[in-house]
């Protein structure tokens, strides 16, 4: 407790609020501009923070962080373009609102369920670090697997009513992924004898790609169609405002979403992404009325959005406690540590307690002032829906190009960006969902090489995915999600059939 | 609709013209413009933050911005063909590891060798070491040697197929005729959650990645596969020590394309030498758990020349 | 309720280049040599692609034998697409978008930029000169401080004119 308050004391100082602050709005910007990503803005701010204190450095570096995390939902809400692959899954629903008129209750739910997963995961990192690192370290390659199949099969969840479009999508995903360098054993595969593609696809091309530019290639058939809405938008109006009914459907949701968060966040490999995604699926799949997701239902945003940002603080868990960082934002703040002296692990985080008082206090901070700060922007980022696609969509071509050149300094993947926001384009338009192809990219490496590392463990039986208790959990967890699923999907299409029988009855 | 046609073109020409002759204004001094310096590994790797700890100091010795730009994939090998493919002016620079310059080009064919490259200097050689956790019943080598002798085919260690540490380890198996499995991995960070979580026995890796976890006794050292003992971890034996002559040191060094003018490869070798004897650069990357281990280009050279030498009749198909 | 063989509609060309490109992929990874314990480099890739064509092939199917009450009704051809139709607009973009890719290593960053923007905003039906220059020029610009300045980030340099 002493400890807390004289880390309470390094951090409420000016110049580090000021830090947290100011990485909280790059934050934010860059995760809201698509085409700029959150690992980039980590990686280009890192020498920045080489001159400055070290808690000042990793203050501004958790505040890109977290901002970067939550600013992506802006843009998935107000234009349908997820700024960040983690905000993939709050588009779903948010835009739905969007064009019924109501982007600031989604913007409100999304700002309120990052809050509330980010604080959570900051009590989990401060409270249950030890704990949650261990229940990490149990995760092996065969409970990496089972998750990795887990996750898969919310591939379907997300495809209800379009069941074969939604599994082509995501297989293809998975396919995509294998490209490249085999990670088991460094061979290339699938390389079409083109060099470039030894290093596989882009993941960062193909989410700008499929999301920023296929839309954009949606709206230039329309050039005459205006903005999402006209006339000035006030996030008083009662249509702005979240219902109390809005809280009831949220918060049991909110209450399952963060602490899984937390969980995936410990696990080195997942990410935010995954957490969304599991989030959301999860929640279709519990819901008494899983026809309104997708449709505008708010307990959908605070699904994807307690989610993704509960993973924040929780990705430091394993960096703190087993010197593993926990996905690729806190590996590159890995080296923000290093420069000062200070290597993330058990040594520092048993010996300099001082320290990692003020980096934990620093964290709630952080939170606290992204709430104050989020709010604060909220009725300028709304007026994102008045700008006309005359200039929206023009910038974001040029955001993404560059984007993707900045980040892989690559000719060919930028190229590959343009590749995918045509085939993007295509699968919008017959109505491919395109979600469950970045599901099964993200997922494809996890389970290739968690199945791969198992058996070699085992020699080669399939035994080790039953015989350990969390693997055989996440595998029933698996088929149970497939039984719902598809008992869910079947009765759709008797009724379909049914209403196309009754029609087709009534002609003579 | 011409008018806007006329416009338009108007425009296009304003800054072509502007460019040209600020362009033909610009003196032809070496450096005259920011530099790129390719990291062939992810951001936050243990060759990036060295890199990106050397950009700022030796931008300063060049009068010039070093920007890092990571350029990974491919086992490394899409940075450095990327960094020979650049015009030969010296503005591309490449940092350079035993993975990309020396085990993937041996093992696959990617278009280039070890000797396209002219050496500036070697940086850092870093020291690798066989970690176990802290309860394993191994206190040492001979231990560990019986007691995989004694059970072939029992244990697991993990490593990131074909870089150093592996073939190091491959080394040690084959002295002591051992049957241990190897469990391919993704990196030192996912070796180490491997090895605190049981799912292999030993780990050959960098000590920078696992420095933090054996000061916290969480893990322990059997051996350093070094000539002598690293300062920093004195209390470590060597292999050689122990009775096993197996070495591996990987290097991080910088390097351009053959074809670069000699007087920029003066300019960059003076400037790097200049930037690795400064003692504040020396503590800044010795704080990463890597010690600066300074070889001028020709030692730098001579020292690929014996990796690929020693490493082509175990890698090359 | 009438099933019968219909014209090739957009799932149908789909499903036919799914079964193209895996059937490319499956010769590629035929041709690998693979290695691994257990499960190789090839399993994982030639079993996706194995499901793709089946997948596609269950679509290819599936497109032809639908009732025509199904399908999705063509788009509403009242609409006021402009002067020219959407398939030709989106054409136009993906062009322009690789001219600008392919100009980016010869003009430089701020021209190749500027001069896509210009002809985006057309695309997109904008016809005011001014806003369109502030924006070919504006963006650009921010961008270029912001990386080059300020972040020491490269982007790319004319080497036309170098």
């Amino acid at each position: 407790m002493e400890l807390l308050l004289s880390g309470l004391a390094q951090v409420l100082v000016l110049e580090t609020m000021a830090l947290i602050a100011t990485g909280l709005i790059i934050g934010i910007i860059i995760g809201a501009i698509p085409g700029l990503n959150v690992p980039l803005a980590v990686a280009i701010a890192l020498p920045i923070t080489f001159g400055m204190t070290p808690i000042g450095g990793l203050a501004m570096l958790v505040g890109i962080y977290k901002g970067g995390t939550y600013g992506g939902s802006l843009s998935a809400v107000l234009i349908n373009v997820p700024g960040t692959p983690a905000a993939a899954a709050t588009a779903q629903d948010g835009i739905a609102l969007t064009r019924a008129g109501k982007a600031g209750k989604a913007l409100k739910m999304s700002l309120y369920a990052s809050v509330i997963g980010g604080i959570v995961s900051d009590f989990a990192l401060i409270l249950f670090a030890i704990p949650v690192a261990s229940f990490a370290l149990s995760i092996g390659p065969p409970e990496t697997f089972a998750i990795g199949i887990f996750a898969l099969t919310l591939v379907g969840v997300l495809s209800q009513g379009n069941m074969l479009k939604g599994v082509i999508a995501g297989v293809l995903g998975l396919l995509l992924s294998t490209f490249g360098v085999d990670p088991l054993t460094g061979d290339f595969r699938l390389t079409l004898g083109v060099y470039n593609l030894s290093g596989g696809w882009s993941f960062i091309a193909l989410v700008i790609g499929i999301f920023a530019i296929a839309e954009a290639l949606v709206k230039v058939e329309r050039p005459l169609q205006e903005q999402v809405m006209v006339g000035k938008v006030r996030l008083s109006d009662p249509e702005h405002r979240l219902t109390a009914e809005d809280w009831r459907r949220s918060l049991p949701v909110i209450a399952r979403s963060a602490p899984i968060g937390v969980l995936i966040g410990s696990i080195p490999g997942l990410g935010a992404a995954v957490s969304a995604y599991l989030n959301y699926g999860i929640t279709r799949n519990l819901s008494k009325t899983p026809e309104r997701f997708g449709k505008g239902a708010i307990e959908g945003i605070a699904a994807a959005e307690s989610g993704n940002n509960a993973v924040t603080s929780a990705t430091f868990i394993p960096l703190l406690t087993l010197g593993v960082p926990g996905d690729v934002i806190t590996a590159i703040m890995l080296g923000a540590f290093i420069v000062h002296g200070l290597i993330p692990g058990p040594a520092l985080f048993e010996q300099n307690s001082s320290f990692i008082a003020a980096f934990f206090v620093m964290f709630v901070v952080a939170t606290m002032l992204h709430l104050v700060i989020a709010r604060l922007g909220m009725p300028l980022f709304v007026q994102a829906t008045r700008i006309s696609n005359k200039y929206l969509f023009p910038s974001i071509m040029v955001l993404g190009v560059t984007g993707v050149y900045v980040t892989t300094n690559s000719f060919f993947d930028v190229f590959t960006m343009l590749g995918f926001g045509l085939m993007g384009y295509i699968m919008l338009k017959l109505r491919f969902p395109v979600a469950p192809l970045l599901i099964g990219f993200i997922l494809g490496p996890l389970i290739e090489i968690g199945l791969r590392q198992s058996v070699i463990m085992s020699r080669g039986s399939i035994d080790i995915f039953f015989s350990r208790p969390l693997a055989a959990l996440f595998l029933a967890l698996a088929a149970g999600s497939v039984i719902i699923v598809g008992l869910r999907e079947w009765r759709e299409f008797r009724r379909a059939a049914a209403a196309r029988g009754t029609k087709t009855g009534e002609k003579p | 609709m011409t008018k806007i046609r006329k416009f338009f073109f108007a425009l296009a020409i304003i800054p072509v013209v502007a460019l040209m002759t600020l362009t033909g204004a610009i003196a032809q001094m070496y450096p005259s413009k920011p530099l790129t310096l390719i990291v062939t590994w992810p951001a936050g790797g243990s060759t990036d933050v060295i890199a990106r700890l050397l950009a700022e100091p030796l931008g300063k010795e060049l009068g010039q911005p070093v920007a890092v730009v990571n350029r990974k994939g491919g086992g490394g090998s899409l940075g450095t063909r990327a960094a020979l493919d650049a015009p030969m002016d010296g503005y591309t620079i490449l940092m350079t590891t035993s993975g990309n310059h020396i085990l993937t080009p041996l093992k696959k064919d990617v278009g280039y060798r070890y000797d396209d490259f002219e050496p500036i200097g070697q940086l850092v050689a870093a020291t690798l070491a066989l970690a176990v956790q802290a309860d394993s019943p191994w206190q040492n080598l001979d231990d560990m040697i019986q007691d995989v002798q004694a059970n072939p085919g029992k244990y697991n260690f993990g490593a990131v197929p074909s870089t150093m540490p592996h073939l190091t380890l491959n080394g040690l198996i084959s002295a002591a005729e051992l049957d241990v499995v190897h469990i391919p991995m993704q990196g030192g960070a996912p070796g180490v959650k491997a090895l605190l979580g049981g799912d292999i026995a030993m780990l050959p890796a960098n000590l920078s990645s696992v420095a933090s976890n054996l000061k916290a006794g969480k893990l322990r050292a059997l051996a350093v596969f070094n000539a002598t003992r690293d300062p920093a971890f004195a209390d470590i034996a060597t292999a050689e020590e122990q009775g096993y002559a197996v070495y591996g040191n990987p290097f991080v060094g910088l390097a351009v394309a053959k074809g670069v003018p000699e007087e920029v490869l003066d300019r960059l070798r003076a400037a790097l030498s200049t930037v690795a004897s400064d003692p504040e650069f020396q503590a800044k990357v010795a704080t990463s758990g890597a010690a600066i281990t300074y070889l001028p280009p020709d030692e730098f050279g001579a020292i690929w020349a014996r990796d690929w030498g020693n490493f082509e009749p175990i890698l090359k198909p | 309720m009438k099933i019968g063989f219909r014209e090739l509609n957009g799932d149908s060309w789909v499903a036919l280049g799914l079964i193209a490109a895996n059937a490319m992929f499956l010769r590629d990874l035929a041709l690998t040599e693979s290695e691994g314990a257990y499960v190789s480099t090839t399993t994982l890739p030639i079993a996706l692609s194995a499901s793709l064509i089946v997948l596609g092939s269950v679509l290819l199917v599936w497109s032809l034998l639908r009732p025509a009450a199904s399908r999705p009704s063509p788009p509403d051809k009242v609409e006021d697409f402009g002067k020219y139709s959407p398939v030709v607009r989106v054409s136009v973009v993906v062009a322009l978008t690789i001219a600008y890719i392919a100009a980016l290593p010869w003009f430089g960053y701020f021209l190749a930029s500027g001069a896509y923007l210009g002809g985006l905003s057309l695309m997109y039906g904008n016809r005011k000169p001014l806003p369109i220059l502030a924006l070919m020029v504006g963006l650009p610009l921010v961008l270029m401080l912001f990386f080059e300045k300020y972040m020491i980030v490269l982007l790319p340099s004319a080497r036309l004119f170098e």
